[in-house]
């Protein structure tokens, strides 16, 4: 009689034998694009993520609501690949410096603009946001590379009213996440060809931009960080999956550190069962809590 | 613009789909089925927060939520239909039968969680525990199961099973293919 680990072995290997290694023409595609969907409207339902768990960061409680927070990040990103028509800008919402006539700025796929002045950036108030204007002549979807022909930085007031403040280089995915209306950098990241990212300081007066932060001492795990936004006080909050090894089936853990710009970072949460759902931690705009 | 996750994505699907395809025909019997277990279990996987550096990991989760994915869908089918064997096992007038192994015929007559425990068990090589973990089961009832299937396929596909006491389970034939 046969041994039964022979058979069933010598099945799987007589159906592997007989299969191409590489899918069907267009199965990449459909597989990325449905992860690209799922992935965005998870972050688009961050806002209305019921809670099951929360933790508050850096010690601060759940007064710190109540507290005088720094205004949060606003820089959506990143905006549309095509133009949509506006109509004239408002004067409303400027700040109350008279300003001299703007030097106009031609960007393919929107009308001239004006050039955003450096007492512009630097006196604009809350309301005021940044947005990456990208404009491709491929989708993603036929080109992951996404190349660009235009990548430009826009101040926008409050109600609309779009300035052009610098250009982001064209060969760099670079990713705004966070300005404070009213100073003159914004912190920023761009992703490299590992796949992994670093972060940027870029300088809104002269279009400069400059690697920030000292390197946090590497967390122990094959997967990249994932950076989940800014805590109250101004660090970084990052996740990391821990290894679960390779030849076991326990969830990874994902845990959640403060990084300050100094290097240094603290472990304030970990949670093991987050993968198994497919969660991921999402940090509260005032920067005080994580919801899970 | 491309996500940090696209690359060992890309790589799984160019390099390792047929071999998660075979993985997955040991659970759905028909190819067409296992293509839509190994794109969803593909999509689960990279849709949360998983952004692996190398392709082995990814590897391990998306054939593991292969099988919680399969559990996931007959759950789904019972609900739907009534005769869940006929819709999920497969059935024996179904076209893709004489293209399948003799291996994929016999466990497609398992019960779909005694399926998915000998595929996580016997072909995937987690323990116990890690099983129970990953199909939301008690270890006894992944032992049961296991046990229960691999003794079903020792008969159906004429081959002597041990089990780890030594001991080789008897299984009525008249419980093959019985719902779990």
């Amino acid at each position: 009689m046969r041994e039964l680990d022979e058979v069933l072995a010598a099945g799987l290997a007589a159906r592997e034998e007989g299969m191409p290694d590489a899918a069907p023409a267009g199965v990449l595609g459909r597989v990325v694009g449905r992860v690209r969907h799922n992935r965005a409207r998870r972050h688009a339902l961050q806002g209305v993520t019921a809670f099951v768990a929360a933790v508050v960061l850096g010690g601060a409680g759940w007064w710190s609501l109540h507290r005088d927070v720094p205004e949060p990040a606003v820089t959506p990103e990143p905006t549309t690949s095509a133009p949509t028509p506006t109509s004239a800008p408002s004067p409303t919402g400027t700040p109350e410096e008279p300003m001299p006539t703007p030097e106009m700025v031609e960007v393919q796929g929107l009308p001239s603009l004006p050039k955003a002045s450096p007492e512009l950036v630097t006196t604009a108030t809350s309301g005021w946001v940044l947005a990456t204007y990208v404009l491709s002549d491929r989708d993603w979807y036929d080109s992951p590379d996404f190349p660009a022909t235009v990548r430009t930085l826009l101040l926008v007031s409050p109600d609309g009213e779009r300035f052009h403040l610098l250009d982001l280089p064209l060969d760099k995915d670079v990713h705004v996440e966070r300005w404070e209306a009213g100073t003159s950098f914004a912190d920023a990241r761009v992703y490299d060809d590992a796949g992994g990212w670093v972060w940027l300081r870029i300088d809104l007066l002269n279009g400069e931009i400059t690697e920030a932060g000292t390197p946090s001492p590497p967390v122990e795990t094959p997967y990249p960080e994932h950076n989940l936004g800014w805590s109250w006080d101004g660090r970084r909050v990052v996740a990391y999956y821990d290894d679960p090894g390779i030849d076991g089936y326990t969830y990874p853990e994902t845990a959640v550190y403060l990084r300050a710009f100094d290097g240094t970072q603290t472990r304030v949460q970990a949670v093991t069962w987050l993968n198994r759902f497919g969660g991921e931690p999402v940090l509260d705009p005032s920067g005080t809590r994580l919801l899970f | 613009m491309p996500g940090a996750w696209q690359p060992a994505l890309e790589q799984l699907v160019t390099e390792r789909y047929g071999r998660l395809v075979a993985r997955a025909m040991l659970l759905t019997g028909s190819r067409a089925d296992a293509e839509d277990l190994v794109q969803d279990a593909l999509v689960a996987t990279f849709s949360g927060r998983a952004r692996f550096r190398a392709v082995e990991p990814a590897e391990q989760y998306v054939r593991r939520a292969m099988a919680t994915r399969f559990v996931d869908r007959t759950r789904r089918a019972s609900r739907e239909r009534s005769a869940l064997d006929a819709a999920v096992a497969g059935s024996s007038d179904s076209p893709t039968d004489d293209l399948r192994t003799e291996v994929e015929t016999a466990m497609s007559r398992l019960a779909p969680r005694v399926r998915a425990c000998v595929y996580l068990r016997h072909f995937e090589g987690l323990s116990v525990a890690e099983t129970a973990g990953a199909l939301g089961i008690s270890d006894g009832a992944v032992k049961r199961y296991t046990s229960d299937g691999l003794g079903e396929l020792g008969v159906l596909l004429r081959a002597r099973w041990r089990s780890s006491d030594g001991s080789v389970p008897v299984v009525p034939t008249g419980e093959v293919g019985r719902d779990a």
